[in-house]
């Protein structure tokens, strides 16, 4: 690529950059895609999606198709607009090759690109949910918005930020990259101080690591391949659900003082303190916690106190998080595989963190610099521990998950010629839409509606199943788990054809009515498309739960049939153990009747 | 409904189905392939397709598998299946319109295993009838014998 005098005018300052991406821990492939080019400041981070090969394409055709825009276009346009225009020529392309295969129908991408005409401007331009952030004097600072849905609820003010957390619809795109012909794409300018440093990433990054994790770590990473590095861990270690990347930018010399203080003075002032330290834990009953009961209180001391005490001081002296995170890991998975509870465990942290801050306050009062550094290396590596104890809680969740996942689909039938598990366990998927005041409003009148038409003598059945539905697409989105109800309304009937027949029936029916009357409402199509959502998954619940009641009550007469079997061919063999016997005594009869004759 | 949409859902067929956690043959694959049909609905008439499926849930019943897993089965493909088409389509009418068949094809899906289960139920009483007849015939074979037995034993004893 040639170099340009517009683009890159100024090299005075240092630019550092590094960018790594990372399959994750549950993707079998990698669709993320990143470009680096410090020589140009030229950095691209896309997020690829779309199915089977979908996504990688996607992501590939947008980065290569934007390098060569850049590269031919440098001397023709300014540089945000020459940013905008490779976007807008990526998202041109991947649509028509979408179009023009079948295979890669439906596939985009999202993107975050930053250029750096000077190296103290920096233009991002950023399609999808692909994130930038800048760290300033040690704060985070997202510089863009998603283009997701949700976000454009919140802007238009029809959902709060805080609803938007847990939205489980947070990360639906409103905008990317091939999805359309011509793509909008987002441009800022920020001006850029010395130390500054920019991070361009995908969702596998801010969707598995908190905004304070990733400040902690791209604050107290030394470069930016050390940042890249954490960064990825970070994200692996809060699931690695996802594709990870993440670029990093230096402007100038980034690296804080803090590690080569620490490392110079902090670490030998924290193991001087250790007395101290070791103090505190003890007067705190750190030697009784329930984690070490069956040490002697000394011994539980030293195991949970001293050994964090010098876990610390490695950390400290390397500036690395690696030792504390071995002694959290070690301790709690041995205390969770033990059934242990997190209480204990939250005490145990909570006691480390008084007494590593009565060690920083300590030394505070001798050199008030070095104290206030070692109180933020301090609470860094408590963080980290506090990572792991979550990461082992998840794993705990998780396999809570599928002992449930498994005794909910594992069915018995003894006899059966074939394994009797589902192909399919259960698993949680995502609530299909938010439903809104509009929406609340759209279900209420469909029932409301529904119930007028439905009469006859089954109405009160009719309208109870309504209800159901109702209930659960209005409170929970649909996703409420609809075994009571299907209990309910299968109440104490017999399972023949007379009396479940006309419960089928009726089922099909209210559904039909049901959704009918919300499709008919005069609302907004995205309110209607949301209940009729809702309302369906509620209806399809209810129908799978009263089927499972249904197979759950012929039970009964499979055994009670299999067990009348079972008999049926003990007496038939004891009808022909007698036919033996009899034969038998026959034989002896005739026998004796030859020698009295 | 067109023939794009029916394209667009065939490319979610390896979500649906949870593929790479289950491979080609992950089961559920009868309830996508029925709601394929009905949107594409360009031949088969609505209860041909009904028929294809209940056909498809009738082979994997007799072939030994549970009908609570393949319940299940069903519930799993219809909602990841609806999750991705919320995620995947833009314009609210035509998933609107998907949702209501997917709804439509999963609740058949269900009452077919729930009528099943009731014939089976009642299969299974009339052959528990016959067994009771069966036991009744045998237990007075088995009182005769017994007597005969009796009697032999009595006439060698004397």
């Amino acid at each position: 690529m040639p170099t340009s005098p517009r683009v890159m005018t100024d090299r005075a300052l240092e630019v550092d950059a590094s960018g790594k991406t990372d399959v994750g821990l549950l993707r079998s492939e990698n669709q993320d895609c990143i470009f680096v080019d410090q020589a140009q400041g030229f950095y691209v981070v896309l997020d690829g999606m779309g199915g089977h090969q979908g996504g990688a394409t996607a992501s590939r055709v947008a980065r290569d198709v934007m390098v060569e825009t850049i590269a031919q276009g440098r001397e023709t346009w300014p540089p945000g607009k020459l940013l905008v225009e490779a976007c807008k020529a990526a998202g041109s392309a991947v649509h028509l090759q979408a179009r023009a295969d079948r295979e890669l129908h439906g596939m985009g991408t999202t993107v975050v690109a930053l250029a750096m005409p000077r190296v103290n401007q920096a233009l991002i331009a950023h399609v999808g949910d692909s994130r930038a952030y800048l760290l300033r004097k040690g704060r985070l600072r997202r510089l863009t918005a998603d283009h997701t849905i949700v976000a454009e609820l919140v802007s238009a003010g029809k959902l709060t930020p805080e609803q938007a957390i847990d939205h489980p619809h947070a990360s639906v795109l409103s905008r990317n990259l091939g999805g359309l012909q011509t793509t909008e794409v987002d441009l800022l300018e920020v001006e850029l101080e010395e130390a500054d440093r920019l991070l361009l990433c995908s969702d596998g990054l801010n969707g598995y690591a908190t905004r304070n994790a990733i400040e902690q770590v791209l604050s107290g990473a030394a470069t930016p391949e050390e940042a890249t590095t954490d960064l990825i861990e970070l994200a692996k270690r809060g699931g690695g659900g996802d594709n990870i990347s993440a670029v990093v930018v230096e402007i100038g010399r980034a690296s804080s003082e803090l590690p080569e203080t620490i490392e110079e003075t902090g670490a030998g002032a924290w193991w001087s303190r250790r007395p101290l330290f070791m103090e505190v834990c003890r007067s705190m009953g750190l030697g009784t916690s329930p984690l070490a009961s069956s040490l002697t209180e000394a011994d539980a001391l030293d195991l949970l106190g001293g050994s964090f005490c010098e876990a610390m001081y490695l950390d400290l002296e390397g500036t690395t998080g690696i030792h504390i995170w071995t002694y959290a890991d070690s301790l709690v998975k041995a205390w969770f595989e033990r059934d242990g509870r997190y209480g204990p465990v939250k005490e145990l942290f909570d006691v480390l963190r008084a007494a590593a801050l009565s060690v920083a306050k300590d030394v505070s009062r001798s050199d008030e610099d070095l104290g206030v550094c070692l109180e933020i290396a301090l609470l860094r590596a408590l963080i980290v521990g506090e990572m792991v104890v979550g990461g082992q809680i998840s794993e705990c969740i998780k396999v809570a998950n599928e002992t449930f996942a498994s005794r909910r689909v594992t069915t018995d039938l003894p006899d059966a010629t074939f394994a009797n598990v589902a192909t399919v366990p259960f698993s949680p998927t995502e609530s299909p839409m938010p439903v809104g005041p509009e929406v609340n409003k759209c279900l209420a009148d469909g029932a409301g509606a529904a119930k007028e038409q439905l009469g006859g003598d089954e109405y009160l059945m009719l309208h109870a199943i309504i209800d159901a539905a109702h209930s659960s697409a209005s409170e929970f989105c649909g996703e409420a788990d609809m075994s009571a109800a299907a209990i309910d309304l299968y109440g104490t009937r017999l399972l023949t054809e007379q009396e479940i027949n006309p419960l089928l029936d009726g089922l099909e029916t209210a559904r039909v009515a049901h959704l009918a009357a919300v499709d008919a409402l005069q609302v907004s199509p995205v309110a209607r498309a949301t209940a009729l959502c809702a309302l369906a998954l509620a209806h399809q619940s209810l129908f799978h739960a009263f089927a499972l009641v249904a197979v759950d009550a012929g039970k009964p007469t499979t055994d009670r049939l299999r067990e009348m079997n079972a008999s049926t061919s003990l007496m038939r063999a004891r009808l022909e153990r007698n036919e033996q016997h009899l034969a038998h005594f026959e034989v002896d009869i005739d026998t004796v009747e030859d020698l009295q004759s | 409904m067109s023939l794009e949409i029916t394209e667009r859902l065939e490319v979610l067929r390896d979500e649906a189905l949870n593929t790479a956690d289950f491979g080609p043959d992950a089961g559920g694959a009868e309830v996508f392939d029925a709601i394929l049909s009905r949107v594409a609905r360009t031949s088969e008439t609505a209860p041909g397709l009904d028929m294809s499926l209940r056909e498809a849930l009738n082979r994997r019943l007799a072939w030994g598998e549970n009908a609570s897993a393949i319940t299940v089965d069903g519930e799993s493909v219809c909602k990841r299946l609806l999750a991705a088409v919320l995620r995947s389509f833009r314009d609210p009418e035509d998933t609107a319109r998907v949702v209501v068949i997917i709804a439509e094809v999963s609740c058949t899906a269900a009452s077919h295993l729930a009528r099943n289960a009731v014939q089976r139920a009642s299969k299974e009483r009339a052959l528990q009838r016959r067994e009771m007849m069966v036991q009744r015939q045998l237990a007075a074979a088995l009182g005769q014998q017994d007597e005969l037995i009796q009697s032999y034993s009595t006439e060698l004893k004397s």
